[in-house]
């Protein structure tokens, strides 16, 4: 039986943190629930270092407020908590976790890890294989409401019918087209050519973007 | 001579793509199967695709001022696409974007003045052979130094970007000198200047647009890898626009061929970037570079044709065809093979991922995305 989730998230700004999603596991389960918010660093810049370093200092002040908000959250509802806030250095991630494991299993929010600069670690995939510890992004786990998918397959079915318009309506009159108009080498023509392809990309864009949602494949797991 | 610019539009620029699709219906496939192999490369390695599709066409009969005409504008729509669904540019220095892409528009001018008078005066034999030049010569670079640095990597070599051309660079600090607060670099507007048409040129010849952009950003300028990187999705979008409209002015823009790329890319990129976080990084750098050394023995076994058109060699017919057999199969059979290895690898770590999900019985529980 599962005990302990870490919850790993690489940002700086609380905005954008999906602790709640963590917690709200956690608390549903009964499990105890470490955090660990890493402040992204780059450090491949020059003359833009002291700049990086107020931001650096700014998000770790904000990330802190958040953390300390958050555990007097969790400790009025009685639920165990811990949290950390470090600089994404390689190093100090690595000691950081090594300091909250083991754990059953390690969900991530919001992670760019090519700013982590963990080595040869560049999906989460990878970061399982190194921590021995499963690792999912937390929105892997969550389910769809019911109205969103309604209105998920409404846009599915209007790009579908504007793609289906677009190649077998419009695509049969393009060699017509091309020698009235499309290749016809003027202004008015490479202008036409850049709007038919913006509304094109769009529309059969709009349509091939619910694919990979309805295979199930697009529930997060971006590690950058 | 006519000059090849706007207006000047051979009837046979009008016929081509008709004629190459009506000796098959297979050829739309072909088309649109580029264009998924392309999309799913694309999103899988962040850029190029080009060094894929443009090959491609050819191969299947398209002079190559036409490939990447189709190639260019095809980019344009799915530079936007991207654009659009990543919302936010990131780290974009846009100062050095908008200058990048001034020069860089220069170059495109150029290398679309360039293709098209090389199309009218040698005929599309000529074109191909052209493209084709400058396909072998970028692709033998790229793929040959990928190749090399994932070898180092498989071997656990430090490896990292050679820092030659950066020092070469650093020496060019002839004035006016331009700073660039968010990459944190200063840069001769004269580098600029040279950089930035030359990587409109290659762009506007070829089709290859991130390809070179970012790695020159990084081991040309010293731009930190995450700003490279968001400054050049900035730039695709209008470079590719305006690549595609001189194309499409010298009458090179064939919407079928960019309308059947679609087909296939715009499906194939979803899973080629679902699978960039599910693979290892050391799998995605040995499979780019193995291919696109790969299409580049494809379009050098193109080459003989061409030049056998141009009256410059002699070559039988048996061996005409196998070189052209040889070239389809090295094109097609690689990118058919990488393709099928991505979504092998993508689909197999999807369902491992679903398997850990479910083992911890947690789907049921019904927590909300944000």
């Amino acid at each position: 039986m599962m005990k302990e989730i870490l919850f790993i998230e690489n940002l700086s700004n609380e905005k954008s943190s999906r602790l709640d999603e963590a917690i709200g596991l956690a608390s549903t389960k009964g499990l105890r629930l470490s955090a660990l918010f890493v402040i992204p660093l780059y450090s491949d810049v020059s003359d833009w270092v002291e700049v990086h370093e107020k931001q650096v200092k700014e998000a770790e002040a904000r990330m802190t407020a958040y953390g300390e908000k958050m555990a007097s959250e969790m400790e009025a509802v009685e639920q165990p908590f811990r949290w950390r806030v470090v600089q994404g250095n390689a190093d100090a991630v690595m000691d950081a976790i090594s300091e909250f494991m083991p754990a059953d299993i390690i969900l991530t929010g919001k992670m760019d890890l090519e700013a982590l600069g963990l080595p040869e670690i560049h999906n989460l995939e990878e970061l399982s294989s190194h921590l021995h510890c499963p690792v999912l992004p937390v929105d892997r786990l969550a389910v769809d409401e019911a109205p969103k998918a309604k209105i998920k397959w409404a846009g599915f079915c209007i790009f579908g019918l504007l793609s289906a318009a677009s190649y077998f309506i419009f695509f049969p009159q393009i060699d017509y087209l091309n020698h009235i108009l499309l290749m016809k080498g003027t202004v008015l023509g490479g202008i036409a050519v850049m709007v038919v392809v913006a509304l094109h990309a769009f529309i059969y864009g709009s349509f091939t973007e619910y694919l990979p949602r309805f295979m199930g494949l697009d529930r997060g797991g971006h590690g950058h | 001579m006519a000059a090849p610019v706007t207006g000047h539009i051979s009837p046979e620029q009008l016929s081509i793509v008709t004629d190459m699709l009506a000796n098959g219906q297979w050829k739309y496939w072909g088309v649109a199967l580029l264009g998924f192999m392309g999309g799913t490369l694309s999103g899988f390695i962040g850029s190029g695709g080009a060094f894929l599709m443009t090959p491609g066409m050819m191969n299947l009969g398209i002079p190559g001022v036409m490939a990447v005409g189709a190639n260019i504008t095809h980019k344009f729509g799915k530079a936007m696409m991207g654009s659009r669904k990543h919302g936010e540019y990131g780290h974009v220095d846009k100062k050095l974007a908008i200058y990048l892409l001034i020069t860089a528009l220069i170059g495109i001018k150029l290398a679309v003045w360039v293709n098209a008078y090389v199309f009218h005066v040698l005929g599309e034999a000529g074109s191909s052979l052209y493209v084709s030049a400058f396909f072998v010569l970028t692709l033998t670079l790229i793929g040959g130094s990928m190749l090399k640095d994932a070898l180092r990597s498989m071997k656990d070599e430090a490896s990292g970007p050679s820092k030659a051309l950066l020092a070469l660079s650093s020496r060019l600090k002839f004035k006016p000198m331009i700073h660039f607060p968010v990459s944190g670099v200063d840069i001769s507007v004269w580098t600029l200047l040279v950089v930035g048409i030359a990587i409109g040129f290659m762009a506007g010849t070829i089709g290859v647009g991130g390809f070179i952009g970012v790695p020159a950003m990084i081991y040309i300028f010293g731009v930190p890898t995450v700003v490279a990187t968001g400054s050049e999705l900035f730039l695709a979008m209008f470079m590719g626009a305006w690549g595609a409209f001189n194309y499409a002015l010298g009458g090179f823009v064939d919407l079928r061929l960019t309308l059947l790329l679609y087909a296939g890319s715009l499906v194939g990129i979803y899973v080629g970037a679902i699978g960039t976080s599910l693979v290892k990084e050391l799998y995605i750098r040995m499979v780019t570079a193995i291919l696109i050394l790969l299409c580049c023995i494809s379009r050098v076994l193109a080459v003989p044709a061409y030049l056998k058109s141009l009256d410059l060699i002699q070559l039988s017919g048996p061996a005409g065809h196998w070189l052209e057999i040889g070239s389809k199969v090295f094109l097609f059979g690689s990118g058919i093979v990488a393709t099928f290895l991505i979504i092998f690898f993508t689909f197999r770590a999807h369902f491992q991922n679903r398997k850990l999900a479910h083992r911890y019985h947690m789907p049921d529980i019904g927590v909300e995305s944000a």
